[in-house]
């Protein structure tokens, strides 16, 4: 019962931090995804399936309070959290270079699985999802990574 | 000891499970009973924004507290001086002239508008949508519908942000006018031509112009929304013509506009509700 009171207590404050910074803390656009970094870490520390079900639960929380085409968040985190979490034991993940490259790709392959949903489901031409925010956030994303990274296993340990 | 084989293979399972719920959602296009469904998640989730205002709120009004408690004391040690000087008087004076060129400018612009307006605070932003979508803290309570006027001032005047999509119970989504989603017939300011505004997504618009011999658009030409729309008043500034492309085979011209608004500074929303549907509050 605490486990569960705490899982929904951290679900929150991601979705809550996340709103937090892309609302307040974003010059021009340009914020990390937080939502993003804590499922890839769920998924690196707790295994495929954390990341799973992290991914699948902050991405349906995404779609219902800002996406337009709902499930499209839910469907590319579900997957990014899952391929994360296969990682697990299988890297150094104390390094930080290795932590900034394996968001880096996870970043890339989040937009990539957008545009491709995008493609097939919506009736927006999906290369209009590229703009300058959606291209420098994989950077932003793995250049705070450490950090968040580093931040997360303090509070878990 | 659990078999190895039992703990790979479930996750695969729950995962082709996810993913296909997640297709389902996707493919489905909000039918009503998705559309049900996310309402109803959305109440669960609304407090995380919610809370996620009220907390920079509560900062933002801290900070400014401890400022304001700071300039109060500076300004209290100058007072002081004035009033010894004997200008109590000019200060006076100098505030009530104030107050009354900031009355005089809001009367003029609830006579402009001449619907109901209702400010709203943006409540929530995504940098995945930043162009396309907010959240205001203004809705079914407060009288918001849907397919309403959205509007933000930009060099004292009122100019397009969007139109309402979607309202909650005490909050409403916008859709922006960068949203590849959003078009709005619009024309320009200083001559009669007609164009349809549509979002790209990137903090930039295009029109599309049909092509006439007569009537020239050129770079700096000012877009206004034009009364054929039916959620917009006629006359509300869009935006300023930054480039035109030319081409020779399409019946159309294509101009790229710079929106009046600086969608990335903006905080503060102007609802334009219809005059039955005034404020309850």
């Amino acid at each position: 019962m605490i486990k569960i009171i705490i899982y929904a207590i951290t679900f929150f404050v991601v979705v809550s931090m996340h709103l937090i910074i892309n609302t307040y803390l974003a010059p021009f656009g340009i914020a990390p995804n937080i939502v993003l970094l804590a499922v890839i870490f769920l998924a690196v520390s707790k295994g495929p399936r954390a990341g799973m079900w992290a991914g699948f639960l902050l991405g349906l929380s995404l779609d219902v309070l800002l996406s337009d085409m709902f499930g499209s968040r839910t469907t590319a985190l579900t997957i990014i959290g899952y391929s994360a979490g296969l990682l697990r034991g299988e890297w150094d993940d104390s390094s930080g270079l290795n932590q900034a490259v394996l968001v880096f790709l996870c970043s890339f392959a989040y937009l990539t699985l957008l545009i491709i949903e995008y493609a097939i489901f919506s009736t927006i031409q999906a290369s209009l999802l590229l703009n300058h925010i959606s291209l420098l956030q994989p950077v932003l994303n793995a250049l705070i990574s450490p950090a968040i990274f580093w931040l997360c296993k303090k509070i878990i340990d | 000891m659990r078999n190895p084989s039992t703990i790979h293979s479930n996750p695969i399972k729950t995962l082709i499970v996810l993913l296909l719920i997640g297709f389902l959602l996707l493919a489905s296009h909000l039918t009503e009973k998705i559309a049900v469904m996310k309402k109803f998640m959305f109440y669960m989730l609304a407090p995380s924004a919610t809370s996620a205002s009220a907390v920079v709120n509560f900062s933002t009004k801290s900070f400014e507290s401890v400022k304001a408690i700071v300039a109060a004391r500076q300004e209290n040690i100058i007072l002081k001086e004035l009033v010894k000087k004997h200008l109590g008087s000019w200060i006076e004076l100098d505030q009530l002239r104030q107050e009354n060129t900031r009355l005089r400018e809001l009367a003029g612009f609830k006579s402009q508008l001449g619907n109901v307006a209702l400010s709203a605070q943006v409540l929530s932003r995504d940098s995945d949508g930043w162009f396309q979508w907010i959240t205001v803290n203004k809705g079914v309570k407060d009288g918001v519908v849907t397919d309403v006027a959205v509007l933000a001032i930009a060099n004292a005047q009122p100019c397009v942000l969007g139109r309402v999509y979607e309202v909650f119970e005490n909050s409403s989504k916008v859709i922006l006018i960068t949203n590849p989603l959003f078009s709005v017939p619009a024309k320009l300011k200083n001559a009669n031509r007609d164009a349809l505004i549509e979002g790209l997504n990137n903090g930039f618009l295009s029109a599309r112009f049909l092509k006439e011999e007569s009537a020239v658009v050129s770079c700096g030409d000012d877009v206004i929304t034009s009364a054929l729309s039916s959620v917009f008043p006629q006359g509300f500034k869009i935006g300023t013509i930054s480039s035109v492309q030319e081409s020779s085979g399409e019946s159309t011209l294509v101009a790229l506009v710079k929106p009046a608004i600086n969608l990335n500074t903006v905080s503060e929303t102007i609802i334009l509700l219809p005059k039955e549907n005034k404020s309850k509050d």
